[in-house]
């Protein structure tokens, strides 16, 4: 006895010392880079290689590779006795004992997927866009009233569909997640073993409650460690099936759940009447020459200063930007031939509603018309219909207006 | 030392003459957090290089990636910069830091890369002893490298605690700090975990008895 108290543990600490980890890498340099660069949002060329990356590259290798184990037959032999709630399979039975059968797969032997594929993998992105890149409408929780907007949103590509993974983190807690919330359009996702597991409902649907921790089932796989560790609530509406994570008690997590409202909030009654709109001035802004003096498009005023101007609306509604449009700005002097990416970064402010701000980093683009001379050319997408400020920012020349975006 | 340190620790003797430094002659931490609060990068990035070995190595022993370590360790290090505004002064720099890099790897087991690392430990419990990545030659890291095998079959809370008290040689303080546990919950979970520990290495790890592990 005195052994296994005394003795044992201290073996156990000397066999453990000559445990041999892989270098320690030196990220100094990168986190004094990632710090430095933080205000900084890279364009998309750069996020795909980000080193970060590599692991939802690895992750999709994963789910290719499980997307085709549930075709062989024995695999899916040994998937039966399962509650199917939406996209999510629930088993009933524990898990197998024997290990995964011979030749399984390995990652280093499975050959890589699609660069195409690839490339459209699971990345950090806003609300606004990971609405703008999938197919379903994205809800967010409306309870507890204070929890606000996700602190991070991934899209995540599944076998058959996509997935969207929002991220509420502990305010006081850095590192701590609050509340994960996946939202999942796909014909299987991935099943679990519970340790505990109770039905309940979610507005009148069917729905499971998974408490403590549980094993993950990889959609086929025949064998699978506890990776779960927080209560789950799943469920589904329509053909999106729900997933909330959390740490907190069912009640709560089904009231955050009935709570889920459409991320785009319509806009409110009145909207157009209460937003400050741009529209034409008493005296307009006449662009110097070469620039024509007047607006050479009907049903458009120039605005700005001579360091940066604009063409606008003269309703002050411009409902392309709900889908996607280009904004030409205007600076004395610019020629596109020799600057042909301008250092022109553009932010917008949705002033109604809560909307995460959309950004159009620098550098832009040019443009040239024998109509408006030389232009510097950016875009935006994706803005939930309401009332919107829109900043240009050339090296420090700022010029902002506000447009309603609605039908 | 390294460069870094070198560096922040010539700043500070400029600025602030013979100040009030450790024996061992290194900057105390307080000194580099209260820098790098005011904007020093190079405070900042002594103190990245002071704790990134065991920052790394409990981010590795948690994920068993280096490539996830390393990403978790500057995610660790950017998140604690951005808040050291929650850093009690008082308070030990070390723990604190490492408790940031225990909850996001927590974190990445839990949110997407779950599925990868789901993945990469089924493979890890398929008979496949005889390849052992480190340490082929050597007896000792043999045995450590087993042992960590059979750690990897404990409860994920079981794992925790060994990794921290018996492969990092973090005290029971350090550990509840890291762990976010009460210090009696870390003694609890000590003795479950190596009694649990010592039934799969019965059972499972004969190699082990050279170790008087069995």
């Amino acid at each position: 006895m005195k052994e296994y108290e005394e003795v044992w543990p201290q073996r156990l600490k000397e066999v453990a010392s000559a445990f041999t980890y892989p270098p320690t890498p030196d990220v100094a340099a990168e986190v004094r880079r990632r710090l430095a660069g933080r205000a900084v949002h890279p364009p998309p060329a750069v996020m795909l290689w980000h080193p970060r990356m590599r692991w939802a590259w690895l992750v999709a290798a994963v789910l290719l590779t499980l997307a085709g184990l549930i075709l062989v037959p024995q695999v899916r032999a040994a998937v039966r006795d399962f509650l199917q709630i939406g996209a999510v399979r629930i088993f009933e039975q524990p898990l197998p004992e024997q290990p995964a059968a011979a030749g399984t797969p390995t990652l280093a032997s499975e050959p890589a997927p699609a660069r195409e594929t690839l490339l459209a993998l699971a990345a950090e992105t806003t609300l606004a866009g990971a609405q703008a890149d999938v197919d379903f409408a994205l809800l967010l929780p409306t309870h507890p009233a204070d929890l606000g907007r996700p602190d991070q949103v991934f899209v995540q590509p599944v076998p058959g569909g996509q997935a969207v993974i929002m991220i509420w983190l502990e305010p006081h807690s850095p590192g701590d997640v609050k509340l994960a919330l996946y939202q999942i359009r796909a014909p299987a996702y991935a099943g679990k073993y519970p340790a505990t597991m109770h039905e309940t409902a979610v507005n009148g649907h069917r729905a499971v409650w998974l408490e403590g921790g549980h094993l993950l089932h990889l959609a086929g796989m025949v064998q699978a460690p506890l990776v779960v560790e927080g209560n789950v609530l799943v469920w589904s509406a329509g053909d999106v099936t729900y997933r909330l994570e959390s740490a907190l008690p069912p009640v709560e997590a089904v009231r955050i759940a009935e709570s889920l409202a459409v991320l785009s909030e319509p806009a409110p009654d009145g909207g157009f009447e209460n937003c400050p709109v741009t529209l034409t001035p008493d005296s307009p802004f006449t662009p110097p020459e070469p620039y024509p003096p007047d607006n050479p498009y009907t049903g458009r005023f120039w605005y700005g200063t001579e360091a940066l101007w604009v063409s606008l609306p003269t309703t002050g509604g411009w409902p392309q930007l709900a889908y996607g449009d280009k904004l030409f700005w205007w600076r004395d002097g610019y020629n596109g031939s020799e600057e042909q990416r301008p250092e022109l970064a553009v932010t917008a402010r949705r002033l109604d509603a809560p909307a995460p701000v959309v950004k159009r980093g620098a550098p832009a683009t040019n443009a040239y018309h024998p109509d408006f001379h030389w232009a510097m050319l950016t875009g935006l997408s994706a803005l939930t219909p309401g009332c919107w400020e829109i900043t240009g920012d050339y090296q420090g020349h700022q010029l902002s207006f506000v447009v309603w975006v609605a039908p | 030392m390294d460069h870094s340190e070198e560096r922040v620790s010539e700043l500070t003797h400029q600025e602030h003459g013979a100040s009030h430094h450790p024996a061992d002659g290194r900057i105390p931490d307080s000194e580099l957090v209260a820098r790098a609060g005011r904007g020093d990068q190079n405070a900042w990035e002594a103190v990245v290089r002071r704790y990134q070995e065991p920052a790394f190595r409990l981010a590795y022993l948690f994920l068993g990636d280096a490539a996830e370590a390393e990403d978790i360790i500057q995610d660790a290090y950017v998140r604690a910069f951005l808040r050291l505004d929650a850093y009690d002064g008082e308070r030990p720099l070390r723990p604190w830091l490492l408790r940031i890099v225990a909850n996001l790897a927590r974190n990445r087991r839990r949110a997407l890369g779950r599925y990868l690392a789901a993945l990469r430990r089924l493979f890890a419990l398929t008979p496949r002893s005889v390849d052992v990545p480190y340490g082929r030659d050597s007896q000792a890291q043999w045995e450590a490298q087993r042992l960590r095998e059979a750690v990897g079959r404990l409860s994920r809370a079981g794992q925790e605690v060994v990794y921290c008290r018996y492969f990092l040689d973090l005290s029971e303080a350090e550990t509840a700090e890291v762990l976010g546990i009460a210090p009696g919950t870390v003694k609890s979970r000590t003795h479950r975990a190596l009694k649990q520990l010592r039934a799969v290495i019965e059972k499972e790890f004969p190699g082990l008895r050279a170790a008087r592990l069995e």
